[in-house]
């Protein structure tokens, strides 16, 4: 074979991937022609990279968030379109993609599931001119104009829950771990305030780089250190690989572990014997016992099956999708200079319970649950939490 | 917990690192540096080891049918591989590295369609655990350990001890005169890749209960089985146990000492040595070996 054939071939099977988004946007565009009357929302979810596990999951729910609003009369009273951009590349290749979807195809609005990274390009993109729901839990800190979030905050995940643990299992001795980046750091800056107050004490703090899996000196200094609980703030790969070391080394049956980034398909791939002790703080797990919630569940594995496992992060995009036709239940409009205007009295009942806007972040109840057999079990409800935020 | 217990975790751990950079080092030093075909995809074949139990899991076999599996998925891909990848693309060895870089890229897009790309769980692990309490060190990584050994005499007795060695020593040696005397080197190298192979995925099944299991899972550990064999040498097994020792102290001593990210840099700064003052490592035998 020629040279030249190989490395063509090669990169062909390469671009492979980055073309299926673009030509599956060419499918919806073409369907579009005959449907003038609906309002496109861009909906920016990873379909690449290490977050495209959670990829499936959004797509799905809010495919069910779109279904959900066109039977209650859509958006501003016209049906509303989904239109999917993946925002699991470089923020520069996600811009590119965005402003097409913004300028070419019209969206008239976007909700965002994916890293911080790619939420400050997009909101430089936007400039304020695009209502913009980002719908992942983050650092805090945003507060641009049009641009709101739905997703939980540090202080929502970790004010109420750091003096229950203090209070009901006497944790007094903390230790923080994380990976190496803005979210665990910020994250841990709130978490040592609240030990502290509530006469706790942090007794180590670990950062660790994406691309680490051996934890072994971790869970040696985590054993030195006598902690009571280890505050995880590890994503993903890296924490199954620590919980199972953590578990393996005999830790779990004496010190309590709790997350604030533990969804259903990390806990899945953790496994049930090595998630004994282990919690996770979250506005809502698959597994709530709600009314609404079981019946989300219910409908949620009816119309996908079992093969993606419903989790929070996914769930986030149907909540993002709710909240943006709450935000236009008064102005029945999506023009970006009524939208900006907007700052309190709205409120909607969504699957995760109560929620309301309040310095453009969201007022919600927060739940901590416990893996009881690989499963998670809300141990705990906290009612209106507020984001922490002032915009 | 005692002075001595945490001692004896340490000790065990530095094993248990130098095991695991044997176990995901091996296959490619038998296939690179046996056979010098710069495989790519060999990271894939630990995450095909890996997907061998989950898949048996899921259709309700006892785990050790994911050993068979493995076994047979690997050595029919090796027979692929030297039929219509190594035997045209022999003398280009750039064209070799991206035809392997393709067939990488293919596993995992295979993997992905079948499984989908969510992690994977491993439920008998969960029902068949074992801890040794006295010293709260994880079975599994002691199974590593006594794995590898087995794995590594093995391969000791495969190279030095059998007639098929002794014949791919002498083709590793002058595969001109090898041919001469009536060596089936085209035979002889299928073995050589099929054990490759094997042994990668081998790896797969015993790191599955310890890591993540996704279709990126095997792709991490190439780049530092490239730097074991940079700095172990190509062709020996004990350069690959050199290798491996060497880059598991760095990581080690630099993960208890300064950071994981230094340890990395450090294994980095190591190769380079290695690469610019010692090119065939620390054990090297006879370079350039061509089929």
């Amino acid at each position: 074979m020629d040279r030249r054939l190989v490395l063509k071939k090669i990169n062909s099977s390469l671009f492979l991937k980055a073309a299926i988004p673009l030509s599956f946007n060419a499918q919806i565009l073409n369907a579009d022609a005959k449907t003038e009357n609906k309002i496109k929302i861009g909906i920016l979810i990873p379909q690449s990279g290490p977050a495209a596990i959670f990829g499936e999951s959004c797509r799905n729910c809010s495919l069910m968030a779109s279904d959900h609003i066109n039977n209650i009369g859509g958006i501003a009273g016209r049906p509303i379109e989904l239109m999917f951009a993946d925002a699991g590349r470089d923020p520069a290749e996600v811009n590119h993609e965005v402003w097409s979807l913004w300028k070419k195809d019209k969206c008239s609005a976007f909700v965002g599931m994916h890293d911080s990274a790619v939420r400050s390009a997009v909101v430089n993109l936007f400039k304020g001119k695009v209502p913009y729901i980002y719908t992942a839990p983050y650092e805090g800190g945003e507060c641009s104009a049009n641009t709101f979030v739905t997703g939980e905050t540090p202080q929502q995940q970790l004010e109420p829950v750091i003096p229950w643990f203090v209070r009901n299992k006497n944790t007094k001795r903390w230790y923080l771990i994380g990976n190496d980046y803005n979210w665990p750091r910020k994250t841990n800056e709130y978490a040592i305030n609240y030990i502290t107050s509530n006469g706790g004490s942090v007794v180590g703090e670990d950062y660790l780089p994406f691309s680490v899996n051996n934890f072994d000196s971790n869970i040696i200094k985590i054993k030195r250190s006598n902690a009571d609980i280890v505050l995880i703030t590890l994503v993903g790969g890296a924490s199954i690989a620590f919980n199972r070391a953590f578990s393996g080394a005999g830790l779990s049956n004496t010190v309590l572990r709790v997350s604030t980034l533990l969804e259903e398909n990390t806990l899945s791939g953790i496994g049930k014997a090595d998630s004994y002790n282990l919690f996770s703080s979250s506005a809502y797990f698959s597994s709530l016992q709600t009314q609404a919630a079981r019946k989300f569940n219910r409908d949620y594995y009816h119309k996908f099956g079992k093969n993606t496992i419903l989790n929070s992060l996914g769930q986030s995009c149907y909540e993002g999708l709710l909240f943006l036709h709450a935000l236009t239940q008064n102005t029945k409009t999506l023009d970006s200079t009524v939208i900006k205007n907007i700052s309190s009295d709205i409120t909607y009942q969504g699957v995760r319970g109560h929620i309301s806007l309040e310095h453009r972040h969201t007022r919600k109840d927060i739940y901590l649950a416990q893996s009881i057999n690989g499963r998670f079990e809300v141990v705990s409800t906290f009612n209106n939490v507020g984001s922490g935020a002032i915009c | 917990m005692q002075f001595d217990t945490i001692i004896f975790t340490y000790i065990l751990n530095f094993i248990y690192y130098i095991c695991v950079f044997i176990l995901t080092s091996i296959g490619l030093a038998i296939v690179f540096g046996m056979l010098g075909v710069m495989n790519m995809a060999q990271g894939e074949l630990i995450t095909i080891g890996a997907y061998s139990l989950v898949y048996v899991e899921n259709i309700g076999l006892p785990w050790w049918t994911g050993i068979i599996l493995t076994i047979f998925i690997c050595s029919i891909l090796a027979f692929v591989v030297d039929r219509y990848l190594i035997t045209p693309l022999i003398d280009r060895p750039f064209d070799m590295f991206l035809a392997t870089w393709g067939l990488a890229i293919l596993i995992r897009e295979t993997i992905e369609i079948f499984f989908g790309n969510a992690y994977q769980k491993l439920a008998f692990i969960d029902q068949n655990k074992i801890e040794f309490t006295i010293l709260h060190y994880p079975a599994q990584r002691i199974y590593i350990i006594i794995s590898v050994l087995l794995i590594c005499i093995f391969c000791y007795l495969f190279l030095k001890k059998s007639i098929y060695g002794l014949k791919l020593r002498a083709i590793y040696g002058n595969i001109n005169l090898s041919k001469n005397i009536g060596i089936n080197v085209r035979l002889i190298r299928f073995y050589t890749l099929s054990i490759g192979f094997i042994c990668s995925g081998f790896a797969g099944i015993l790191l599955a209960p310890l890591n993540k299991i996704d279709p990126n899972m095997g792709t991490e550990s190439l780049m530092m089985s490239f730097f074991v064999l940079v700095i172990g040498g190509l062709g020996s097994l004990h350069g690959l146990i050199a290798g491996s020792t060497i880059i598991a102290f760095i990581e080690f001593v630099s993960s208890i000492y300064f950071s994981q990210n230094m340890g990395y840099v450090l294994v980095l700064i190591v190769s380079v040595y290695f690469l610019w003052k010692k090119p065939n490592g620390l054990f090297s035998e006879q370079q350039n070996v061509k089929f």
